[in-house]
């Protein structure tokens, strides 16, 4: 490992445990990373992005493609809301970016999203499973139908999919604390790894620090 | 200490658990085991049934925030296809950092230990905005879409790009995304529209939402998290930073689930408490 990894190890290393800091209480370091990290996120999105107005756009338009022009006159046109007594403008590209995507998303979303589904909850009654998915998936519907009034059967059936909503979110919510963990387990991770390690001591220090002067000072 | 008191429980407490629980196995690992599941199987399946020559399309969808979710899957896939007699090429549609992340994978791993060549075996294509219109044009004329690598490299100097004309040419898509609904853009745009196979994994937070999709068949497995990514490295026999990760992993959901149970104890208690009072009033 080089001297200019090894930098990048401690930088990266000293922002994690900035951030962390929060766990304890906000304060300056926290701050100041986060300020780091928004701050780089602009940036390399703006970059990023001028890159692809470069190459998408730009260069198109130099090899004779002349009708890039008008895509790049319509990004143009989403900033014209901020010129005062012409942002009606904005309206067009709006409107040509909601039509594309409404219309994308008709396409082929009726047959995979809807189809496909319906089609796969139609199973023969054989197995328990099948049987759980095509009473989860009526009660569910059924919680959700709001022409009729709640009594009598369609109270029932909405509780039974009442509760299997609930199952649902508790699967979801558990899944998020795997996801969320795992973030944790990589950035820890790294802080317990070399060259980060050593700053595990200083960072420690620095908290046991703080928490001397805010005691000092209440 | 009553049930009751923990309610007033300064949570730094519980989160200096969470840290103790996560940093023990990583100095000293725990050697849990780790089942398999059947969707880590088909996925795993689905990159061997990749016939030799085949194409194959990365799309690495997360940025640096899911990078220790999503980067040790990406990692252990990419590596699978290396051994293999299969194209990749990778393109990202979600946030700029995709190509970056890409880069990072494929410096780790090396090209060259697996006597594969950039430009010719694999190619990073970079970040395209756009979402879904990008995904459409890319899958219905890639040629005219992209112009240029993520280095600025015509594509026309790139003989992999050749092979490639629209979504048609793809025997497999990998899609590793933190968004909800990257995985049904690809759905929607090349596996309803190309009829392509589509696989991959996601980030914890979207992985039940897609559970239906993988039952009707239309997802050929997907795997979750760390999790996904710990399993892939065992089915496909290249243990790495996942299967570490996953000692902490059950420790944490000990602590959680503690948790989860002494809160609702010590709210019951509480509640009856509280109903003890008022009767006495």
């Amino acid at each position: 490992m080089n001297l200019s990894e090894t930098l990048v190890l401690l930088i990266a290393g000293a922002l994690v445990l900035m951030v962390l800091s929060f766990l304890y209480r906000q304060s300056r370091w926290f701050t100041f990373a986060e300020h780091v990290v928004v701050g780089g996120l602009a940036g390399q999105g703006t970059a990023i992005g001028l890159r692809n107005v470069y190459y998408q756009g730009i260069v198109p338009l130099t090899t004779g493609q002349w009708w890039y022009i008008l895509a790049i006159i319509g990004g143009l046109l989403l900033f014209a809301k901020y010129a005062r007594g012409q942002s009606w403008l904005v309206r067009l590209p709006t409107a040509l970016l909601v039509g594309c995507g409404i219309g994308l998303n008709m396409r082929a979303g009726i047959e995979t999203q809807i189809t496909a589904q319906l089609i796969d909850t139609l199973r023969p009654l054989t197995s328990i499973n099948n049987i759980l998915i095509i009473i989860g998936v009526c009660s569910g519907m059924l919680y959700f139908f709001f022409s009729a009034e709640e009594k009598g059967a369609m109270k029932s059936i909405g509780k039974i999919g009442r509760y299997f909503l609930m199952v649902a979110f508790g699967s979801s919510f558990a899944y998020a604390v795997l996801g969320r963990t795992s973030l944790v387990i990589s950035r820890v991770t790294d802080v317990l790894s070399y060259p980060t390690y050593y700053l595990v001591p200083i960072a420690i220090a620095i908290i046991i620090y703080d928490i001397y002067t805010s005691r000092k000072t209440t | 200490m009553s049930l009751k008191s923990l309610e007033k429980l300064d949570p730094r407490w519980i989160f200096l658990a969470f840290l103790i629980a996560v940093s023990i196995p990583i100095i000293q690992p725990l050697g849990l085991p780790i089942k398999i599941s059947d969707n880590t199987r088909r996925v795993y399946q689905a990159v061997e049934d990749v016939p030799d020559g085949g194409l194959v399309v990365l799309t690495p969808d997360f940025s640096y925030d899911n990078r220790g979710e999503l980067l040790p899957m990406l990692e252990t896939i990419f590596e699978h296809l290396l051994t293999k007699d299969v194209k990749v090429v990778s393109v990202g549609f979600y946030g700029a950092a995709s190509p970056m992340l890409m880069e990072e994978a494929m410096k780790a791993i090396g090209l060259e230990r697996y006597g594969k060549e950039y430009g010719v075996d694999f190619v990073n294509l970079g970040f395209i905005a756009g979402d879904e219109p990008a995904i459409t044009s890319f899958g219905e004329d890639t040629q005219a879409l992209v112009k240029v690598d993520y280095y600025g490299t015509p594509i026309s100097q790139l003989s992999i790009m050749d092979s490639l004309n629209n979504a048609g040419d793809i025997d497999l898509e990998i899609s590793l995304s933190a968004g909800m609904n990257y995985p049904e853009l690809y759905l929607r745009q090349w596996q309803t529209t190309f009829g392509i196979k589509v696989t991959g994994g996601c980030v914890g937070l979207i992985y039940a939402p897609l559970l239906p999709y993988m039952e009707s068949g239309q997802l050929e497995g997907y795997l979750p998290s760390l999790r996904g990514a710990a399993e892939y490295e065992l089915v496909s026999n290249r243990p790495g930073a996942a299967i570490i990760g996953m000692d902490s992993q059950s420790l944490v959901h000990i602590v959680v689930i503690v948790a989860i149970i002494i809160s609702n104890l010590s709210m019951l208690a509480g509640s009856k408490e509280k109903e003890a009072e008022e009767a006495t009033i």
